[in-house]
């Protein structure tokens, strides 16, 4: 079976509540939207927490909807996407609070990435650090765009802009990116 | 730096950051346990919330996310394990309360008045299936019965919540409010229906099942109300051949419950008259007996030993003081409302006593020839399409037979004649009174012998 015909077959046992087929699902998707989410949070238990809560969302979505659904990647990124949003807004009520633990917290983070990739370059570091430096919308699509290599077709749809717009914001961003990346070698 | 460069770099990236192997496989598992639970219970709505719940409490702990998992597992494997065993509990069960509970939690945790009101008329359902699985099962004891009060009320807390439910959807979508409003009227009506059937097999909770009876009626009345209303203001699609029906429907009813209680009635009539008769007779046999008695008595007996005395000697007590003991339980059942079983009954000039808050059996005689009046009133009225004037009519009428047939209910003893003429021909059984008029009789008697014994001092 092509990935697609698959995916199509899950999402059809998934509808009439199969629960054994969307964990299939979730194997094809839980990699892919957890270092979504990865890049968008600031830790790796909010990644993680967050990445369960789009699959409950997403069954929950798929089971409710009797709507066709056609793309269920873009489906799942949308739903990510706005968790992420849901998630900084909850945030930004305890933000004065937790600040100081976050800041913490993410630097035990980061250590803990670095050894579990002893051997990544340096420079694979920065381009992380670079990445989170972003605005949200231009890391949205550096990420789906060059990370999960999405169609810029799909990505408008997980963004809800058109084609035409995605276009520009992937070539701003990388922009972007490119001259942080460069500011630091400097 | 070139952006090719950037590109490939970025790409790259899929292969480092991946999450952990281990939390991917206990997240799966956790998922595909919330998913099954999901679906077996039907408790999506719910348990989004739970989670939700879960979350804020953890969210400020910062816990590693492995532990959380462990936790969920915990709490939502134990919870759903416990729901589903209090499903097919029934009154009294230990986990009956709790499977309470959590449809309550289900109701308030609903989006909407639609949602509210579906899963609130499911539950009702759901309780009069359970008075009926208690009462259609043969080894149910008593106190199994007793304990359908708390599924009663609890269907009538049901009943009053879809009306204000549909109160409050009637200002906020009335259309809906419509909708929703023809399925309950529906349904209510169909609660009132099973309600009655297991009426007769309820007699230790006449009055709960009145109340869920009526607040059934309530509903069901404020539905069509609405119904009608829409209806009249022009603003429901609704084909007036529908409610008209509705109506009618309605009107067939309550002439059935006319011509029943009409029966009742004569039948009550008649029966008192036959009843009348039979206690006259046995009052005299009797007299001349207990004159007898009181004679003998008052011969042997010591003034202390008749506080004492066994039953027999109180009977003959009692007409042996004709003016005192009379007077006595004709007060108290006036207050008290008791039935027809006090001595005041017993003479030619029987009246059903009761209450002030009832009509005696004279005065409803002619209330359901009323009824009927009010009833081809309204059927004049629904052939003009005045809708709201013809179910105003029922209402009424509805009104009347609802109080005719309480005053039938109060009186239910005489439709009986064989049980009744059985009792009056049991002279022993018949004199036992109510506890409270035996007391006021032993008192009334005590102050008598006080005063004997001070006329027997002085």
């Amino acid at each position: 079976m092509t990935g697609y015909i698959k995916e199509k077959y899950l999402l059809f046992r998934a509808k009439n509540k199969d629960p054994e087929a969307f964990s299939q699902v979730y194997d094809l998707y839980a990699e892919k939207i957890y270092r979504y989410i990865f890049f968008k949070v600031r830790t790796q238990e909010d990644a993680q927490d967050l990445t369960s809560e789009v699959f409950l969302k997403t069954w929950q979505y798929i089971a409710e909807n009797s709507k066709d659904i056609k793309n269920l990647n873009a489906l799942f990124y949308k739903i990510a996407r706005n968790l992420v949003i849901d998630y900084y807004r909850k945030l930004s009520q305890q933000e004065v609070l937790m600040e100081q633990e976050i800041l913490e917290q993410q630097e035990a983070v980061v250590s803990q990435t670095d050894l579990q990739a002893v051997e990544t370059k340096i420079e694979m570091e920065k381009i992380e650090e670079k990445l989170r430096e972003l605005k949200d919308e231009y890391r949205d699509v550096i990420i789906l765009r060059y990370i999960e290599q999405m169609s810029i077709n799909e990505i408008a749809q997980v963004i809800e802009k058109k084609t035409g717009a995605v276009r520009v914001m992937i070539f701003r961003a990388l922009n972007t990116l490119k001259d942080l990346m460069e500011e630091k070698d400097q | 730096m070139r952006k090719n460069e950037l590109i490939k770099q970025l790409n790259s990236l899929q292969q480092k950051i991946k999450p952990d192997g281990k939390w991917l496989e206990n997240n799966r598992d956790i998922l595909l346990s919330q998913l099954k639970a999901q679906t077996n219970f039907d408790l999506a709505e719910s348990q989004r919330h739970g989670l939700k719940f879960v979350k804020n409490i953890f969210a400020f702990a910062y816990k590693p996310a492995v532990s959380m998992a462990v936790v969920f597992v915990l709490v939502f494997g134990s919870w759903i394990a416990t729901v589903s065993a209090t499903k097919n509990s029934l009154p009294g069960d230990f986990l009956y309360n709790l499977k309470l509970t959590t449809e309550r939690v289900q109701v308030n945790l609903a989006m909407d008045e639609e949602k509210k009101t579906n899963l609130e008329l499911e539950f009702a359902g759901r309780r009069l299936q359970e008075i009926k699985t208690v009462v259609a099962n043969a080894e149910t004891t008593p106190q199994q019965k007793g304990n359908l009060d708390v599924t009663l009320k609890k269907f009538q807390e049901s009943m009053v919540n879809l009306k204000t439910n549909l109160a409050k959807l009637e200002i906020k979508d009335k259309d809906k409010a419509v909708e929703i409003a023809s399925v309950l009227d529906q349904k209510s009506q169909e609660y009132v229906d099973i309600l009655q059937d297991q009426q007769e097999s309820l007699p230790e909770l006449a009055q709960n099942t009145e109340d869920a009876i009526n607040a059934s009626k309530g509903t069901s009345e404020k539905a069509l109300d609405l119904i009608i209303k829409e209806f009249e203001a022009g603003q429901s699609n609704m084909q007036p051949d529908d409610i008209i029906n509705k109506v009618s429907a309605r009107i067939d009813d309550l002439e059935k419950v006319i011509t029943q209680a009409k029966s009742d009635l004569q039948t009550i009539n008649i029966n008192q008259i036959v009843l009348n008769k039979q206690l006259e007779e046995n009052a005299k046999a009797k007299q001349a007996a207990e004159a007898e008695a009181a004679q003998t008595e008052a011969n042997s007996a010591e003034p202390t030993d008749q506080a004492a005395a066994a039953e027999e000697t109180v009977p003959a007590d009692n007409t042996a003081v004709p003016a005192d003991n009379t007077a006595v339980p004709a007060d108290n059942s006036e207050n008290t409302n008791t039935q027809a079983e006090t001595p005041a009954c017993l003479g030619s000039q029987c009246q059903a006593p009761t209450a002030e808050v009832l009509p005696t059996l004279e005065e409803i005689q002619t209330k359901p020839d009323e009824a009927y009046a009010l009833l081809q009133q309204a059927r004049t009225g629904l052939r003009n399409v005045a809708l709201g004037k013809a179910f105003a009519l029922v209402k009424q009428a509805d009104d009347i037979m609802t109080l005719v047939n309480k005053v039938i209910n109060a009186n239910a003893k005489y439709l009986d004649i064989e049980s009744l003429l059985k009792e009056a021909n049991q002279p022993q059984a018949e004199e036992q009174q109510p506890a409270n008029n035996d007391s006021q009789a032993t008192d009334a008697q005590q102050s008598i012998d006080s005063a004997t014994a001070e006329e027997n001092a002085g």
